[in-house]
């Protein structure tokens, strides 16, 4: 990987064995109550239309003439970071013609820097479109039931904190919100947000820093700040849900104090794979196999925020018993109870995803994205030396740090 | 084993493919340069394999059971299960049922050899038990309960259940928490003799991997049976007609969705014939419905679609259905909009400048598709059994024409459709 650094960070991967070439924009702000919301909407509304492509019959018209190509809106809560992200796919000149690569340049440009803009902002029509689109994607949490017991975790262990915020805002914020309120949030984004651009495959270097030239060299604020969770709850709050399930779920949220670019880190990422990552997990392998109490369990780690969430589809009855196992699994790891097989299972479990990395080009980017954004970006063979070196005692050491901190119960 | 070796130019890709003694087809696609490395194994049986003929014989087995065999063929002699063979060598390895076929897969990234070999020896070598067995009746009940409260799935089922009347594909893959109670260690070990023959099943590999390596680990797994493959599938005869024009739902959701989903009766098609139908069904659900197309956006301006609007399709040579999804406030008005929308475009038509884009466009995109090794490899495995080869899309492009797409379109969204709708839970009494 090559790095090239101007005012914005350019990240060229190598790709040469894609028939893809693919280039994302990914702008940093901070997660306030205050931006989240209209942060979260005008992404959209620059895919529905540009000066040149005034509405979404010709964006995507153009974006067929490409090949096929692909533009998306991405937008993710990342620590305390909103991350705004562009992202652009096209078929390689190789397996098209010699205009492609200057077709998709000039196409990337006009969708992110040439906004249909009337009166000072955005068309009123794209935007109460949007808004309802995205009102509707707001209420709709609640359709899938393992998503949402997850985001009223994350609610109900953050209250307080911006991060407790969802990442699409809120419906009351939307109403609030004007054509030009938006329009300004995208100059201040695009014009003043901290960029990094990840290229993969046949983009030309020179022909890309030529193009975006007005973007990249441009000054630009530093990374917003991210701190880890930190309460230290001395009994777990709980929270239960009734909405007349067949099978209910629960998910549990647990304090790890680990920070994003600790060393440590490592270790934790191989704790939670022993401990609820795979098929050859204690979570797995006992609650699933041996207990028969469900068909989904597993742990996730939240590198930035320093969290680990257990989530299950359970009996309601069986509640108790669930909860019961799932402690007493991560008790074992705490008190050393890992054998040398379910270490060098984790491990190659690791290191086999960390081996593949490569072979997407979302994937490679997103991996180094998480680097970048944790303080401490590796490549995915540095990573991969970090997880070999690690010993029992590592794991041990990171296990003995969780608490519980939040239990969320949906029925 | 003997490998044929194809080169496709316009892809820049390249296939060997091999028929073993015991009838096994082999295909491997060489992804130089890409660390991961994936096989599929698949067998030609899923959960509308529920009646067939054996040595003349009828036999009817209960709802579920290709799903509840693909769980339980992991189970290995004398305790454990595949996954901790997988884990020691590093293997990604997983399973799916779905309507007509049953797939086996892992990736990897080092001990290619060594996971082919976990694969092909665990699906060769069945060990079922009362115990696990019984085990197995509750982590799927856990499965099935969970897709219970999956409103899209339901929306999605519940569609099936009112377009056919009797073809299996309309009952649940997992069949019920009642019907798997049925099913013994018995049942399985004979639906497994049956079904599980290497002539009804096919391997599919890609990645940098040796083709004589894999030759060699299929020799040593896969064994000829004394039998040839023997089943006759039972033959849905659907009426021109569907079931229930609408079902309705209610769950705790947002807002009310609905699936618009046409059965068309045009079946038993396979070969460059049936990816034809596909093709040509899909190029038209584009130019129809997908932002790049006028009714779309016309919709879309409206209000009467947002985001979640869809299409998707079922297909195979014994059942054909088209699906339109989304959310929408007045599911009737909606569906009102869309059926005149498709009257209209089938008495204007399309013009050559948009069918040409369009095509453009997806063979773009099925370029691209090869980036991806999992995908391309299950779509494989997917159409083989209908007799369509891996690179056959190249040569049929060509042949769609206005002509050939819109008497498609008379064909596919014809007036027997119906409605599946999902409302939210009704407040207050």
């Amino acid at each position: 990987m090559k790095k090239i650094s101007k005012n914005a960070d350019i990240y060229i991967l190598p790709a040469n064995k894609f028939k893809t070439f693919s280039v994302s924009f990914h702008f940093f702000t901070e997660l306030t109550k205050e931006t989240v919301t209209k942060n979260a909407l005008f992404p959209f509304l620059l895919k529905l239309g540009s000066k040149a492509y005034p509405d979404m019959l010709s964006v995507n018209r153009k974006l067929q003439e490409l090949y096929g190509g692909v533009f998306e809106c991405r937008v993710a809560k990342r620590g305390d970071v909103h991350a705004l992200s562009f992202v652009f796919e096209f078929l390689e000149p190789a397996f098209s013609d010699g205009e492609q690569l200057a077709n998709c340049l000039t196409f990337m440009k006009e969708m992110l820097t040439n906004p249909l803009v009337e009166n000072g902002g955005f068309s009123e029509a794209f935007v109460e479109r949007e808004k309802e689109n995205l009102t509707d994607y707001i209420n709709g949490i609640i359709n899938d039931k393992r998503e949402y017991t997850n985001i009223r975790l994350t609610e109900e262990m953050f209250a307080g904190d911006n991060y407790a915020l969802y990442e699409y805002g809120s419906v009351e914020d939307l109403k609030q919100i004007s054509p030009r309120d938006l329009y300004e949030s995208y100059l201040e984004i695009i014009e003043t947000a901290p960029l990094t651009v990840f290229i993969s495959g046949g983009v030309q270097e020179e022909e890309f820093l030529q193009v975006f030239s007005d973007l990249i060299e441009k000054e630009r604020k530093p990374f917003p700040q991210n701190t880890i969770y930190q309460k230290h709850l001395p009994t777990p709050h709980k929270v239960e849900e009734n909405q007349n399930l067949v099978q209910g779920k629960f998910a549990l949220g647990f304090e790890t104090g680990i920070r994003p670019d600790q060393e440590d880190y490592y270790a934790l990422n191989l704790l939670n794979s022993v401990f609820g990552s795979g098929p050859h997990s204690k979570l797995f392998m006992n609650v699933r196999e041996k207990m028969s109490l469900c068909y989904y369990v597993y742990s996730r780690l939240n590198r930035m925020k320093g969290t680990m969430f257990v989530g299950i589809g359970t009996d309601k009855e069986n509640f108790q018993k669930a909860y019961d196992a799932i402690l007493e699994q991560l008790e074992l790891c705490k008190k050393g109870e890992i054998s040398e097989e379910e270490i060098e299972f984790s491990k190659k479990f690791i290191i086999g995803i960390l081996k593949q990395t490569g072979d997407n080009q979302h994937n490679l980017a997103d991996f180094y994205m998480s680097g970048i954004l944790a303080g401490n970006p590796l490549s995915p063979e540095e990573y991969i030396e970090k997880i070999e070196s690690l010993t029992k005692e590592d794991i041990v050491r990171v296990a003995k740090g969780i608490t519980l901190q939040t239990e969320y119960y949906l029925s | 084993m003997e490998f044929t070796k194809t080169y496709e130019e316009k892809l820049g890709e390249t296939l060997y493919s091999g028929k073993h003694e015991s009838g096994l087809d082999v295909f491997v696609l060489p992804k130089k340069g890409f660390s991961k490395k994936y096989a599929i194994y698949s067998v030609k049986y899923g959960s509308i394999d529920t009646s067939y003929l054996v040595n003349g014989k009828e036999v009817n087995d209960p709802m579920g059971i290709a799903h509840f065999l693909e769980h339980k063929l992991f189970e290995l002699p004398g305790g454990g299960n595949a996954f901790d063979l997988f884990s020691k060598t590093g293997g990604n390895a997983n399973a799916f049922t779905s309507h007509d076929m049953t797939g086996y897969l892992f990736s990897c990234s080092d001990y290619f050899n060594e996971n082919l070999d976990i694969l092909l020896s665990y699906v060769n070598d069945p060990y079922f038990t009362v115990e696990n067995v019984a085990k197995e009746q509750g982590i799927i009940a856990q499965e099935i309960k969970m897709y219970d409260d999956d409103p899209e799935w339901r929306l999605f089922n519940n569609a099936l259940e009112a377009l056919y009347f009797e073809n299996p594909v309309r009952n649940d893959i997992a069949g019920t928490v009642e019907s798997i109670s049925h099913i013994t260690k018995d049942f399985l070990y004979q639906i497994y003799d049956t079904f599980y023959h290497p002539e009804n099943m096919v391997l599919f590999v890609a990645g940098d991997v040796d083709v004589d390596d894999v030759a060699k680990l299929v020799d040593k797994n896969v064994k000829k049976r004394d039998r040839s493959f023997l089943v006759e599938r039972k033959i849905y005869r659907e009426p021109d007609c569907v079931k229930q024009k609408r079902i309705v739902k209610e769950m705790s959701v947002s807002q009310p969705s609905f699936i618009l989903g046409f059965k068309d009766n045009h079946v038993g098609l396979t070969g460059k014939e049936l990816l034809k139908k596909n093709m040509e069904t899909a190029l038209l659900l584009k130019m129809m419905f997908s932002p790049s197309a006028p009714l779309y956006n016309e919709l879309y301006q409206k209000g009467l679609i947002n985001d979640t609007f869809g299409f998707d399709c079922l297909n195979s040579d014994s059942y054909f259905a088209t699906f339109l999804n989304g959310e929408a406030k007045e599911i009737d008005r909606t569906v009102e909009a869309v059926l005149a929308g498709i009257e209209s475009v089938k008495k204007n038509g399309f013009s050559k400048e948009e069918i040409e884009r369009c095509k453009k466009a997806s063979l773009g995109r099925q370029i691209r598709a090869y980036d991806a090794i999992e995908s391309v490899a299950n779509s494989f495995a997917a159409n083989y059994f209908y007799q369509i080869g891996a690179f056959d899309f190249l040569s049929v492009y060509p042949a769609i024409t206005e002509e050939s797409l819109m008497k498609r379109l008379m064909e596919v969204f014809n007036e027997h459709y119906a409605v599946s709708e999902m409302k939210p839970v009704s407040k207050g009494e």
